[in-house]
């Protein structure tokens, strides 16, 4: 799906952006590597395939094309530790992103609440106060699942779901609806646990 | 406030998220698949294989019992395979500068329908074939003057596993000598274009046999065959000659009249094939620096390095033209090492290290002894313990 992002999208992208570049520039986590030397990042081919296959989108959609040709020279070109920095986290992330807004603009087209898919439950016409506690649970499970082929642990689901709750506020409008769904998606697809290879 | 919150929430996602996984025998409690066999697939294919993949049930019994070859096999015929891990390998050493991120190619294209359907790895430099697209496709065959077909491939994002053909001649309605990647037009366009075709030479040993010009050169290698284009006292100095320039340009020049028929217009951006009689201009060219060097006369080559251990040669120490200088390199024991080394790097993430060289000449001679089938060769390079560790 082409459609727009949500106001609320593009400011909690940047959010995003900017919380992953805060986590990312210490880059302590790494020394694992150093006990694994088989480990590494995907690549910025394996990135783009690998988001198409998890999510069913095509790397055709004009979207993902888009994006893919505006951000493919700041993605890891090797797939090589030492390659892992703001900027290629920053192109990953917003790539999984717009993977992820493909998906939730697709459930959103759909007339009521969605029926499958990780956002089965999610009614994308209301705004986030008809997304339950246990919806919200689900959400994050359901993402975990999808892309990090494992179940989340308990401080994962509790702060995804803090994570949908705080791109919520008083408007309770429907594009809050996505939005928030979108900065689970994004947070779990962007993911260096997602990145890594 | 809700900023503040908002950033304070994602740091914190973030920083847990960058915890790299280590990969542990335990399956995962969703998919029932452990780390390594996730690994395994992800490393081969590009992309993970999902639960949902009428291929996963197969796969994960597979390794849960231990035949490691028989699910790194369903990673070889997947897609992403050949549309991003031997895209990649052939990308990189498709370019002077060894990045994989360059417009898909007649060498790639030919590097990945070789392996597709396992053809011998040696025929990459003698055979005369190359890879196109399929009718089906609709684009405009290849031609000498462009990369417009490849390129098209690659930007309409075809399925290079489904897409590419063989093509038999490599250049129908031509006569040209064919020496498979060798006289690929993405080679001419590198290597010879402008210049003095010895870029052939010496590319053609660091990609093949990944062996440099450093690891090569050798001064007291007789410079007999050192053209005529060469200065022999440069800066006024004889000795500069002698102790430098003879060690690459004594081995290099003798093998230089393999491409004595090629030369690529750059106006034209056209691969060009002089005929079996004419010498390209350029090997004769700035005669008056040293009028007694060598005149290239014709396709006649001499190896230099036959006495050298490092290439296991196997091959007559002369020859003529550039499909047996292809024959002379893939027939080489270092071909083989070449090939598993940078399957390695691929697939492994890290170059080969010194003290796994006997694992090198182990996937070398299994590469050898299999009859040089890529394929293969990926796949026990990608389940050597030394590569993702144990399942």
């Amino acid at each position: 799906m082409n459609k727009k992002l949500p106001k609320k999208s593009a400011v909690f992208l940047t959010l995003l952006l900017l919380a992953s570049i805060a986590s990312a520039a210490p880059n302590k986590n790494l020394g694992v590597a150093q006990a694994d030397p088989g480990m590494g990042l995907k690549n910025f081919r394996e990135i783009l395939s690998s988001l198409s296959v998890v999510t069913g989108v095509p790397v055709t959609a004009p979207d993902v094309s888009a994006y893919y040709t505006q951000v493919v020279s700041g993605l890891p070109r090797y797939g090589n530790l030492s390659e892992f920095n703001p900027q290629s986290f920053l192109a990953d992330l917003g790539l999984a992103s717009v993977f992820c807004n493909h998906v939730i603009g697709t459930d959103v087209s759909v007339s009521g609440v969605v029926k499958s898919g990780p956002n089965a439950g999610v009614d994308f016409s209301q705004g986030p106060s008809h997304v339950s506690a246990a919806q919200r649970d689900k959400l994050a499970q359901n993402y975990i699942s999808q892309f990090l082929q494992r179940t989340p642990t308990d401080t994962e689901r509790t702060q995804l779901t803090q994570l949908f709750g705080a791109m919520t506020d008083a408007k309770d409008t429907a594009d809050e609806t996505q939005a928030s769904v979108l900065a689970v998606c994004s947070a779990v697809a962007g993911s260096i646990e997602f990145l890594s290879n | 406030m809700k900023k503040i919150l908002l950033s304070a929430l994602l740091l914190q996602m973030t920083a847990q998220a960058a915890t790299l996984p280590v990969p542990t025998p335990t399956p995962s409690p969703t998919t029932g698949m452990s780390d390594y066999g996730k690994r395994l697939f992800q490393r081969l294919a590009g992309s993970p294989l999902l639960p949902k993949d009428p291929r996963f049930a197969a796969y994960t019994l597979l390794i849960a019992n231990g035949d490691l070859k028989g699910a790194a096999a369903i990673a070889t015929a997947d897609d992403g395979f050949y549309n991003a891990t031997l895209r990649d390998w052939a990308a990189v050493m498709a370019n002077k500068d060894g990045t994989p991120l360059i417009d898909l190619d007649d060498f790639q294209a030919t590097m990945i329908g070789v392996t597709r359907d396992d053809l011998d790895a040696r025929t990459l430099l003698t055979g005369n074939y190359t890879y196109v697209a399929n009718t089906a496709a609709g684009i405009s065959p290849p031609t000498l003057a462009d990369n417009d077909h490849y390129k098209a491939i690659g930007d309409q994002q075809l399925n290079l596993r489904t897409t590419l053909v063989k093509q038999e001649p490599q250049w129908p309605g031509t006569t040209m000598e064919a020496a498979g990647l060798l006289t690929s037009r993405s080679w001419g366009k590198m290597y010879f274009s402008a210049g003095t075709n010895r870029r052939s030479v010496a590319f053609s040993m660091q990609i093949f046999l990944c062996s440099p010009i450093a690891t090569w050169r050798n001064v007291a290698i007789d410079d007999y065959h050192v053209r005529r284009d060469v200065n022999r006292v440069p800066g006024g100095d004889p000795r500069t000659f002698q102790t430098t320039c003879r060690g690459c340009h004594g081995p290099m020049d003798a093998f230089g009249g393999a491409f004595a028929h090629f030369d690529f217009d750059v106006n034209a951006t056209q691969l060009n094939y002089l005929g079996p009689s004419t010498v390209a201009p350029k090997f004769n060219q700035n005669a008056n620096t040293y009028p007694d060097g060598w005149v290239t006369t014709d396709d006649s080559w001499v190896n230099m390095l036959a006495d050298n251990p490092q290439f296991g040669w196997r091959s007559p120490a002369t020859g003529n033209g550039i499909n047996s200088f292809g024959d002379l390199l893939s027939h080489s024991e270092q071909f083989g090492r070449c090939m598993v080394t940078r399957a390695f790097k691929e697939v492994c993430r890290r170059n080969v290290s010194n003290s796994e060289q006997a694992l090198v000449q182990t996937l070398a001679t299994q590469f050898e002894t299999e009859g040089y089938h890529l394929k293969s060769l990926f796949e026990e390079v990608a389940t050597s313990p030394e590569c993702l560790g144990t399942p």
